[in-house]
């Protein structure tokens, strides 16, 4: 059974538009990232389901049980069988660890607690209150809390953004162990690309349209990185630059050679990747024009006579501005202007 | 847990007033508890007859009467003024007390419709400063005191209930325009004005002011030290003399006349009156009973001959005070 | 996630109603039967004089509120940002007036000025009872607006700091906006407490209306009283609906607020913090505990002069206090929520002030004709009525439902939404989230709101007197009157020493909790 599907979900704060026939399910197991720049009214989507608003039109059903109506409210926040995760924890100051992680069930259930507190590493911690906890230790404690109660649907709002790279990996480990084993669907609202390529099984990305904020495209994360149809998916999912081609038999042939992978319906322009870049140093026509060492790679943007634009590349060894060379691309994927272009 | 025992014992005391029997008598007492406290516990023992007391403000208690009408509580109003029974008895709030009530009393203490009877009497002074005012610069005549050299070291509480008495009577003795002249005179002069009597003679005795307007018995209540400050009367006849009476009244239809009216007599026993007196260093209503040796008795000083129902209401009195601004 | 509050539910709205209702609606019934009983009208002549005392009345409340605010804010501000030696057991002495009543103090400050200034002079009138009455109410505006600064974080003040602002920028920009609420709130409290004081300028002999209000009274005539009344509850109404506006937008606070680092005071600002919060304590305390000590030494020195026991006084004091504070907290709290969280139905907040800006006495006999007329028309028996002490609790709660709304109001407004909101998500009954984050979140305003109220019905007089039942409730705030009156000067210091000793207490045991 789906665990979480709405359909034609549209909103409105007095006459602002917020959200616009948005549709989305998510299966037990599954996390979808909703992803967005931010006034793109992904919160709103969170705050609908959560039962925080009253959506103003369309449908929102929990585990097959509808709870919101075209306009009406039919079950409270509290009876939906959510699980809510916020940024900043808001874990209750005047409770220990172990009872902010009861509070949800009933009589408290010390077994369930218990293997929360083993599951998410805060056995030692059980007794201490949140102001405590350094941020890493109450957010896994506001991860514990949102699932005791087993809820069907796990909301994350932005639930990384105050914690640092290593942390981030480990929570989002434990997020998906959790999700996993309890069966729920997981609903993550984010800004940040790289948590929802890393965590997410699906990503609904979102934009802004006339009348309010819509879905764009819906899919996994790597369909949508390596066909992303549009230039504001193509944005959204990853870094890109692009390019003007003609499509061949083989695939495409543009103004830096023939490209001998490409994805999608030809359409004249390509989005194209900076891993998908080959820059051979030589005296090349191709030049550096910054270069920033990231460690595992060199990010490099280029600048070339027959290409309007910076070209983005990833290159394997350690190079520095003004150094020339030769671009070869690789992989490459049509892309329009806009989705609606596209869908046609 | 400390809290819970603390609330039980709390309520506790609560219920121990809520319930009463119907025998007991209920006094609204508008002399203070430190005046009357002890000798109502007295008349309560000594009689037999539960007693209740509710204290406050004369006039605030008669406004509670008057509002309360025939649901109030009161069996016995004790009232600080005769003057104050004026209201109730137009509304027939009292009832008619027993002639032989009255025997034996100073007539000055007598109600001649025996609505209510005087219990006992203050009478109205200049608390002078010995030292700053020696005898002879001290004033024969209340009149005097419109003059700036006595005006401007006055003290006066025109918001008491006593100085509105006065003004009352003053009223019945020089007629209105007189009065208010004479007030307006006084005012002029920039007398200090204060909200009670008892922080006047304070003030006399610190030298604030050099006399004030006031009752007798503070001198003696407020325990200045020996001969700081004297009482000084007017002389004989003076409409600065006037005697306050103090007196107690039974509510028409009380169901609890028989009881309140017992406490009443005992009241005016000639023991008790005798202990008021010395306790108290008020005059005594009753004939024959000495007052307390260092007041100065009543019937040398000659007072101002006014019929006690001249005193009988306050409201053209506050008029006129309002009118003048002294209020 | 941004979450906005959510709306108190229809239950708590019914509630707040009721409540005030109960406080507000119920005696202005009452005088208004009264006023329908015995019909009164105020003269022209009448009306015409009483306008001057109106325009003092308001002159001086004004006064009083803006003084008490500013002397207030400054306290607090000091207290809670600057460092310098001794600010702690320095901030608790500038708040010990709030012990102190009113009238108690004005007392000794008359006598004071004799005994230092000599006898000739001596400030009375308007500007003594400013004088009085700012002293009284600024630590009530420090208590509010401390609390309020507590609650902030410190992040946008150091943010504000680290760019170099000045402190008057830091506190316009940065500071002010976030204690604006409580600043209202005190700005209201001592306007109210000025408007309805009735002690400080009798003894000052200040002309306000409240003078003449009192006379009507005494001369049976409660229908011009109520007039009276009216006439300065309406004067009062266009403050407190400005006061309802300036409140300002209140941000919620942060669930674990950090204190910024205090600022390092320089000697002059280290003086001046000093030298004000002696200056607070000192004359709004220490004068009146040593005046009545001198009037209890005095006592001791005379053979004759006895002390009258107190047991019973202090008794029926501290029940008194403890059960009207408790019904006022209990009524105030759903008022409280629903102006705090429905700003359509803030309105009710400014009910409760314009309740506690009547005088007591009015109040009081608005509850005493409210039983009577339910005794006539419901058949409750009057006497049980008056005698059960419901009443009284009643009065008090009407007379210092503004008092409690404050300090809870600002609790109130503080509470995280997105607790509540991860707290309903969870599923668990909202009487959980109330008891086991709500309460404990709303202890300390709480706490402070029950000191406030249990100490002024301490200080209370003519409610108590009126309502106090046919057994008169005998409270310290009672002897001290009785015995100032009869000029028994020993036994009232005795019973004020009692008095500042309980108010302090129950003070310092509130204010010394973490």
């Amino acid at each position: 059974m789906t665990a979480l599907s709405i359909r034609a979900l549209g909103h409105h704060y007095g006459d602002t538009p917020a959200v616009h026939e948005v549709d989305l399910t998510v299966q037990p197991g599954e996390i979808v990232a909703l992803l967005g720049r931010s006034g793109c009214g992904k919160t709103t989507v969170l705050r609908a389901i959560a039962g925080l608003l009253t959506p103003t039109r369309g449908q929102v059903a929990i585990g097959g049980q509808i709870v919101a109506d075209g306009g009406r409210e039919l079950v409270p926040t509290e009876k939906r069988g959510i699980g809510l995760v916020f940024q900043d924890y808001a874990l209750f100051p005047s409770l220990t660890v172990a009872q902010n992680i009861a509070f949800g069930l009933r009589r408290g259930d010390p077994q369930r607690v218990q293997a929360l507190l083993d599951r998410l590493q805060l056995t030692e911690l059980a007794q201490r209150r949140p102001a405590q906890l350094s941020g890493g230790q109450q957010q896994r404690v506001g991860l514990a809390r949102a699932l005791a109660p087993r809820p069907s649907v796990l909301l994350l709002d932005e639930p990384f953004a105050n914690l640092d790279g290593a942390l981030r990996m480990e929570l989002g480990a434990l997020l998906r162990d959790a999700v996993a084993e309890d069966g729920a669907a997981a609903v993550l609202v984010s800004h940040d690309r790289a948590d929802a390529l890393a965590l997410a099984d699906r990503l609904a990305l979102m934009g802004v349209g006339p009348k309010g904020g819509v879905i764009l495209r819906d899919g996994r994360p790597e369909d949508l990185y390596l066909d992303p149809r549009g230039v504001d998916v193509a944005q959204l999912t990853g870094e890109a630059w692009f390019l003007d081609a003609e499509p061949d038999d083989v695939g495409a042939t543009s103004v830096l050679g023939p490209i001998a992978q490409v994805d999608g319906r030809p359409t004249g322009r390509l989005c194209v990747r900076p891993e998908s870049v080959r820059f051979t140093p030589c005296e090349g026509p191709a030049r550096v024009r910054y270069a920033a060492f990231q460690g595992s790679f060199t990010r490099l943007v280029l600048e070339h006579p027959d290409v309007e634009g910076p070209i983005l590349a990833a290159h394997g060894s350690l190079l520095s501005a003004g150094s020339t060379g030769r671009v070869e691309i690789a992989r490459a994927a049509w892309i329009r202007e806009r989705i609606d272009d596209a869908g046609a | 847990m400390r809290a819970i025992r603390l609330m039980l014992l709390l309520s506790l005391a609560a219920c121990t007033t809520l319930f009463s029997d119907e025998s007991t008598v209920t006094i609204y007492s508008g002399r203070g508890e430190a005046l009357v406290g002890e000798l109502l516990a007295r008349a309560s023992r000594e009689t037999g007859v539960p007693l209740r007391v509710q204290y406050g403000s004369t006039p605030e208690l008669v406004t509670r009467m008057v509002v309360e009408a025939d649901q109030t509580q009161a069996d016995l109003l004790f009232a600080q003024e005769i003057t104050h029974f004026q209201p109730l008895v137009r509304r027939g709030m009292l009832a008619r007390l027993p002639d032989d009530l009255s025997e034996g009393l100073d007539p000055r203490f007598i109600d001649q419709a025996h609505h209510w009877v005087g219990t006992s009497g203050r009478l109205r002074v200049l608390a002078v400063n010995a030292e700053s005012v020696p005898p002879d610069a001290r004033p024969r005549s209340l009149r005097d005191l419109a003059q700036p050299e006595y005006a401007s070291k006055l003290a006066w509480a025109p918001q008491n209930a006593a100085f509105q008495a006065h003004v009352s009577a003053l009223r019945a003795l020089w007629g209105h325009d007189e009065t208010a002249r004479w007030l307006r005179q006084v005012h002029a002069s920039g007398p200090r004005t204060f909200p009670k009597n008892a922080p006047i003679v304070q003030a006399v005795a610190d030298g604030v002011v050099q006399m004030g307007w006031v009752n007798h018995y503070y001198l003696h209540q407020s325990r200045i030290s020996n001969g700081a400050v004297v009482n000084h009367s007017f002389a004989e006849g003076d409409a600065g003399n006037v005697l306050l009476v103090a007196g107690i009244a039974v509510r028409e239809g009380s169901p609890r006349v028989e009881g309140a009216t017992r406490i009443v007599r005992w009241l005016l026993s000639e023991a008790v009156q005798e202990s008021v007196a010395q306790s108290s260093w008020e005059y005594p209503a009753r004939l024959g009973v000495p007052t307390h040796p260092d007041v100065a008795p009543l019937d040398p000083i000659g007072l101002a001959d006014l019929d006690p129902d001249h005193l009988s209401d306050l409201a053209p009195a506050r008029a006129m005070l309002r009118e003048l601004g002294l209020l | 996630m941004s979450i906005g509050v959510r709306p108190p539910s229809a239950r708590t709205v019914a509630l707040a109603f009721v409540a005030v209702g109960v406080v507000v609606v119920w005696p202005a019934l009452g005088l208004g039967y009264g006023l329908f009983r015995a019909p009164a009208a105020l003269t022209s002549a009448e009306l015409w004089s009483a306008l001057p005392l109106l325009r003092d009345s308001l002159l001086l409340s004004v006064a009083v509120a803006v003084s008490a605010t500013l002397l207030g804010g400054w306290l607090a501000w000091i207290a809670e940002r600057l460092r310098y030696p001794g600010r702690s057991a320095l901030a608790l002495f500038a708040l010990l007036p709030l012990a102190t009543p009113s009238y108690l103090l004005a007392a000794t400050f008359e006598r004071a000025q004799v005994m230092l200034l000599g006898p000739s002079y001596s400030l009375r009138g308007l500007v003594a009872a400013w004088l009085v009455l700012t002293l009284v109410t600024a630590p009530v505006v420090q208590l509010v607006v401390a609390s309020a600064l507590q609650r902030s974080s410190a992040n946008e003040e150091e943010a504000a700091r680290s760019l170099g602002a000045s402190r008057v920028a830091l506190l316009r920009s940065v500071v002010l906006p976030r204690v604006q609420a409580g600043m209202v709130f005190g700005f209201v409290l001592s306007f109210v407490y000025a408007l309805s004081d009735f002690g400080a300028v009798a003894v000052l002999d200040a002309p306000v209306l409240t003078f003449r209000l009192y006379q009507a009274v005494a001369s049976h005539q409660l229908g011009q009283a109520t007039l009276y009344g009216l006439l300065l509850s309406i004067a009062a109404v266009p403050l407190l609906l400005l006061a309802g506006r300036l409140r300002g937008k209140a941000r919620a606070g942060v669930a674990n607020p950090r204190a910024p680092a205090r600022l390092p005071a320089g000697t002059v600002e280290a003086g001046l913090a000093v030298g004000t919060q002696l200056m607070v304590g000192g004359l709004g305390t220490l004068l009146p505990l040593v005046e009545l000590a001198r009037w209890v030494a005095r006592g001791l020195t005379q053979p004759d002069a006895t002390f009258a026991s107190l047991g019973i006084p202090a008794l029926h004091t501290v029940g008194a206090s403890f059960f009207g504070a408790v019904l006022t907290l209990l009524l105030a709290l759903p008022v409280t929520w629903v102006a705090a969280r429905a700003p359509r139905l803030s309105g009710i907040r400014q009910a409760g002030w314009i309740a506690s800006a009547l005088p007591g006495p009015l109040l009081a006999f608005g509850w005493l004709l409210c039983a009577l007329w339910a005794g006539t028309y419901l058949g409750l028996p009057y006497g049980v009525v008056m005698s059960s002490g419901l009443l009284l609790l009643l009065g008090y709660a009407t007379r210092f439902l503004a008092e409690a709304a404050a300090p809870l109001e600002a609790g109130i407004l503080h509470l995280d939404p997105r607790q509540e909101a991860a707290a309903r998500s969870l599923g668990a009954p909202r009487s959980r989230w109330l008891l086991r984050v709500v309460a404990p979140a709303l202890t300390p305003a709480t706490g402070g709101a029950f000191v406030l109220v249990f100490i002024a019905i301490l200080k209370e007089l003519p409610v108590t007197l009126l309502l106090g039942g046919p057994a008169g409730l005998s409270t310290l705030a009672f002897r001290v009157f009785d015995r100032y009156n009869e000029a028994m000067f020993h036994d009232a210091g005795l019973a004020g020493l009692i008095l500042l000793a309980t108010t302090l207490t129950a003070l310092l045991f509130t204010l010394e909790r973490p």
